[in-house]
């Protein structure tokens, strides 16, 4: 995640890659679906913040923690439910540029 | 220099003229590079979500995806690992979504074109042109082949390199990004 607008934003030479995990869903139906959101280098670390406290409601200290363990552990668990619901929310991340998925947890 | 703040319950965006000229030129490149129909005026692709037949066309468009085009891929991407998954996913989705950003994107440009140098909005607006200059933004970063957080591509592209002017633009864009940022928070 770009830290901030400025030129010269993140100076550390750390490269973050995500691999998607592989291997199929189990069709399970008791298990609970996640949504996960996956780092990117372009996405504002202000504006992470701020869809996941609009789409979610979450508080901004929550919605803040949830962005800093995208941007270091490269993804993140930000809602699970029904797989309607988190289509639903996946849908509504792509809509703000955030790169979402939706599993099986 | 733009200026974004919260003016009563308003958003109001004062823009130079050559600044608007970039966002608007942006905003209406990149609603054309999305579709969704929304470049033949706001109108229509506010109404299409409710034609059914815009509806079925919609799904029609939809097997396109996921395009060739990385910044498409971007815009657009998969929603499960799984490939039948994905694309059953996007066929149920894509054209909304299409449309949603194309109709942000030329709603954007429309508006700062009419309104000059100061735009006032209801930050629900705001909140949609936000999403609308992220997307310019992805547009913008996949073309420059950004990466990584570090900024690598950055300091790896030649001084002649003809995307430069780009650059420029991305990095203007994220600092409007963050004062509408700011302004909504």
């Amino acid at each position: 995640m770009r830290n901030d607008g400025g030129v010269a934003a993140g100076s550390a030479p750390t490269v973050e890659r995500v691999e998607r995990p592989l291997g199929a869903e189990d069709e399970d139906p008791d298990r609970p679906w996640v949504t996960i959101v996956w780092n990117d280098p372009v996405n504002l670390m202000s504006y992470v913040t701020y869809v996941f406290q609009k789409l979610f409601g979450y508080s901004r200290d929550k919605a803040h923690k949830l962005m800093l363990q995208v941007h270091h552990d490269g993804r993140a668990v930000v809602s699970s439910g029904g797989r309607e619901q988190m289509e639903h929310d996946v849908s509504r991340l792509h809509a703000h540029g955030l790169w979402a998925t939706l599993q099986q947890d | 220099m733009a200026s974004i703040k919260r003016r009563g319950g308003l958003i109001r965006i004062e823009l130079r003229p050559e600044e608007r000229m970039v966002l608007a030129g942006f905003a209406r490149e990149v609603a054309q590079l999305v579709g969704g129909g929304a470049d033949d005026g706001p109108e229509h692709g506010a109404d299409a979500g409710a034609d059914p037949l815009a509806e079925l066309v919609g799904l029609h468009e939809a097997p396109d995806y996921p395009s060739d085009d990385p910044a498409l891929q971007r815009l657009f991407p998969d929603a499960y690992d799984d490939p039948a998954a994905a694309q059953e996913f996007r066929r149920l989705t894509s054209g909304e979504l299409r449309r949603t950003k194309a109709t942000a994107l030329a709603d954007l440009a429309a508006a700062i074109e009419a309104h000059g140098g100061r735009v006032e909005v209801e930050p629900e607006q705001a909140d949609m042109w936000l999403a609308a200059v992220n997307d310019i933004r992805l547009v913008l970063a996949t073309r420059l082949g950004v990466d990584d957080d570090a900024g690598t591509w950055r300091t790896q592209m030649p001084p002649d390199d003809p995307r430069l002017p780009l650059v420029a633009a991305y990095d203007w864009l994220s600092m409007l990004q963050e004062l509408l940022v700011d302004a909504l928070t």
